[in-house]
């Protein structure tokens, strides 16, 4: 390990920061706040991009490690502490100073802190919490902070970092037991689980104080002008909040699978007494809030066999029993060139159309109201390469279109092929007023190039085209690429060519 | 239409002021024969045409938001404003034909996107909703001798109203420029109290206020070796990078607009 004593701002920077592009989540969302009027620095919900790196990736945040000097080895980490390279630490001031002056010139929306583990995790967790309650309390910061959690941690330290971040997040890295055992030897299924399911009572907890205290401030009004409501309206929100907390927007799945159970056992973790109770200390007269923005997590895509189905499935469960925001997946580079991980002879890393598969699915998910077995199962375990998800889903369901535009709810309009949320607020509002026409509709924006084939306007298809398996699949998919998806899908659809004639059929 | 009848041109100031005197005069004129342009912006002159210059005037102005506000509504307002801050040529001449229908249609008129110019204003709407936004993030500072924040912008459309109260808000405590190079218009705001717009102000008077701080330099470089390194270099895609921030963003933005 090559540790240097004497190194300026610029040598660690480029070091720290080199060390943290790999980590995928670089949102600045989730999170309204006004300036506090004694520091600097307010947060927007919808996120702010301050710039585009070379990749194409959103800058939005100070992407930077703490440290490098890692004491573990995961395999497929450059920091690894096997590995030979130029170690760096920040001092927690540098990090305020860098962040500070990055914001003031409105180069990032705040800081995204993570770190190698020094020491031990309870020194690095300590080193963390350290610099982001100077960078709140002596800074006076008031703009984003994400901050990981570092797996094995104490949660009394990780509960005080957690008071001044905006998000935190612990890597969940492999959907597997085994993939862990075996590229991360130093972290366990319970040393990263345990801190997730901390945050997420700690955020479900502050929300519950939060409604107390609006109680408490509330309590005259409501004695004057209705005894005893206050109580009354206290434990309505309260069963709101609790209701809410289990019923979310991921019902539980009816059909259990080999993969759904696997996925069960493997995130699924005990509560101990002191989860239950997640926070400890209420900073007294404050209105703080605890990771007010939520909780996220990242995985390795690639470096593993895992199937597209299993890391939807994982994903499902994560959004539904951690009530995490997000799931960034991060799409493996294998640095390291390291004989256990998967050979990437051309330098580049997994596909990243794999990455992209995956994000759509996620999105479908969340916005769309997609379950992961109605994208993918066992017997078609991954996503089609040439078809995004949804074009692929509405191919393999012909039996619920054609979807009439006047008439079909917002849900079933987001099924379509080629209408997302813009294109069905659109038209359910504008349909309050016309009937509309496929003429319309274009006017309003809606792009009709897949959606044709799947939608009527009173009654009427764009042109005659028949709701017909090889017919759309056939017209969605770019006939250059046909070669290549009859080799990777010669199971899912009938041989395609060129000749392929609709008319044919009703010959 | 008869197209050899001559239409009545108002030709008005690029203000919303100056747009709404134009919508008054117009309608008082007759809406079937006129129409409402902003003077020196691009435009294509017919032969049959007679133009009328319109001096804005506050009292006019008074009476169309009264009414737009009373009969159509506040948000309706809004989204006129917005539009009239737009680059776009035919900008007055949408907003006029929107407040014909509108009058006619009632609050309603927001949701009839199958309408051409429902659909137009609402798309110059989320234009320059979308270059207010990127400018959030693409705004760059330089600290100054004295301490004052100097950032340059060329926008297309005119957002420097529409940014000023997120940069009061963030950088309450800091004395701080933005100067919309294009249009010579700058935002001013004082520490702790507000801000104020001033025109007539160019780039070298700016320039010429006062020197880069002793630290400038060295944040500068920190940054830009910052936005280097985080880049996964096996990844390069310059064209993405082009989508999410094109090349006109970048003018006064330090590492992004190496070329």
């Amino acid at each position: 390990m090559i540790i240097q004593d004497h190194m300026d701002l610029m040598e660690k920077l480029t070091i720290l920061s080199d060390a943290a592009k790999y980590d995928a989540a670089c949102t600045s969302s989730g999170v309204d706040k006004k300036n506090n009027g004694a520091g600097m620095g307010n947060s927007k919900a919808c996120g702010i991009c301050h710039s585009f790196a070379a990749d194409g990736r959103c800058i939005s945040l100070l992407k930077i490690l703490f440290t490098n000097e890692c004491i573990f080895n995961c395999q497929y980490c450059m920091n690894r502490s096997s590995n030979d390279v130029v170690r760096a630490t920040f001092t927690p001031e540098e990090v305020c100073t860098l962040t500070m002056e990055f914001y003031r010139r409105n180069y990032i929306e705040g800081l995204f802190l993570s770190s190698g583990i020094i020491q031990n995790p309870d020194y690095t967790m300590m080193q963390l919490a350290e610099t982001v309650m100077l960078l709140r309390t002596k800074y006076h910061f008031g703009g984003y902070i994400h901050l990981k959690g570092i797996p094995g941690a104490s949660a009394d330290i990780i509960e005080a970092a957690g008071w001044y971040a905006d998000r935190m997040s612990v890597n969940l890295e492999f959907p597997t037991a085994d993939g862990l055992k075996k590229l991360a030897p130093h972290k366990s299924r319970t040393t990263i689980l345990t801190p997730m399911r901390q945050i997420q009572n700690g955020i479900q907890q502050n929300k519950l104080q939060i409604y107390h205290k609006r109680d408490e401030g509330n309590h005259w009004s409501h004695d004057i002008s209705d005894a005893g409501s206050s109580f009354s309206l206290h434990q309505k929100r309260k069963t709101v909040i609790e209701k809410n907390g289990n019923q979310s927007a991921f019902p539980s799945n009816h059909h259990p699978t080999s993969i759904n159970s696997t996925v069960n056992d493997f995130i699924s973790l005990e509560d101990n007494q002191h989860s239950k109770n997640a926070l400890l200390s209420t900073p007294s007269g404050s209105k703080q809030m605890f990771v007010p923005a939520g909780q996220s997590t990242q995985m390795i895509i690639g470096a593993t066999p895992e199937s597209d189905y299993h890391i939807v499935t994982i994903a499902e469960a994560l959004y539904r029993q951690y009530s995490l925001k997000r799931v960034f997946y991060s799409a493996f580079v294998n640095v390291n060139q390291d004989n256990n991980l998967p050979a990437q002879p051309d330098g580049k890393g997994v596909p990243l159309l794999r990455e992209h598969r995956l994000y759509q699915a996620d999105w479908l998910m969340r916005y769309y109201g997609f379950q992961s077995n109605e994208l993918l199962s066992e017997e078609k375990p991954n996503f089609n390469v040439f078809l995004d998800p949804k074009c692929d889903w509405a191919i393999r369901h012909l039996e619920q279109f054609p979807v009439e535009i006047n008439r079909a709810g917002y849900y079933t309009l987001l099924r379509v092929p080629g209408i997302g949320v813009n294109s069905a607020k659109r038209i359910v509002k504008a349909r309050q007023s016309a009937k509309l026409d496929f003429q319309d509709i274009k006017k309003m924006g809606v792009v009709l190039k897949r959606a044709l084939f799947f939608i009527t306007c009173q009654g009427r298809m764009m042109y005659n085209t028949p709701v017909e398996e090889n017919f759309i699949t056939n017209n969605l998919i770019g006939i250059d690429q046909r070669k290549l998806f009859d080799i990777e899908h010669h199971h899912s659809y009938q041989q395609l060519s060129l000749f392929d004639d609709y008319h044919m059929q009703q010959g | 239409m008869n197209t050899l009848q001559t239409t009545h041109i108002f030709q008005c100031d690029d203000t919303l002021d100056g747009i709404l005197t134009a919508v008054y005069l117009a309608w008082q004129k007759g809406t079937s024969c006129t129409d409402i342009r902003v003077r020196n912006m691009n435009a294509n002159f017919s032969f049959f045409e007679e133009i009328h210059d319109v001096a804005t005037d506050l009292s006019l102005v008074e009476r169309v938001t009264h009414s737009i506000e009373t009969k159509l509504s506040a948000d309706i307002l809004f989204y006129i404003y917005r539009c009239a801050l737009s680059y776009a040529p035919d900008k007055a001449s949408v907003i006029y034909h929107y407040l014909q229908k509108a009058f006619r249609i009632g609050p309603s008129i927001v949701n009839y996107l199958h309408d051409e110019t429902v659909m137009r204003v609402f798309e110059l709407d989320r234009q320059i909703g979308t270059e207010a936004h990127k400018y959030l993030g693409f705004v760059r500072f330089e600290e100054l001798e004295n301490g004052v924040l100097a950032s340059r912008i060329n926008p297309k459309s005119n957002i420097i109203p529409l940014i000023a109260d997120h940069f009061a808000d963030r950088l309450h405590n800091e004395n701080w420029i933005i100067l919309d190079t294009v249009r010579q218009l700058a935002v001013v705001h004082q520490a702790g109290l507000g801000y104020v717009f001033t025109d007539h102000i160019t780039e070298e008077q700016l320039l010429a206020f006062s020197k880069k701080s002793m630290n400038e330099e060295s944040f500068q470089a920190l940054w830009e070796r910052f936005f280097h390194t985080i880049a996964i270099e096996p990844r390069r895609n310059d064209k993405l990078q082009r989508n999410m921030m094109p090349l006109r963003y970048r003018t006064y933005m330090g590492p992004e607009n190496e070329r």
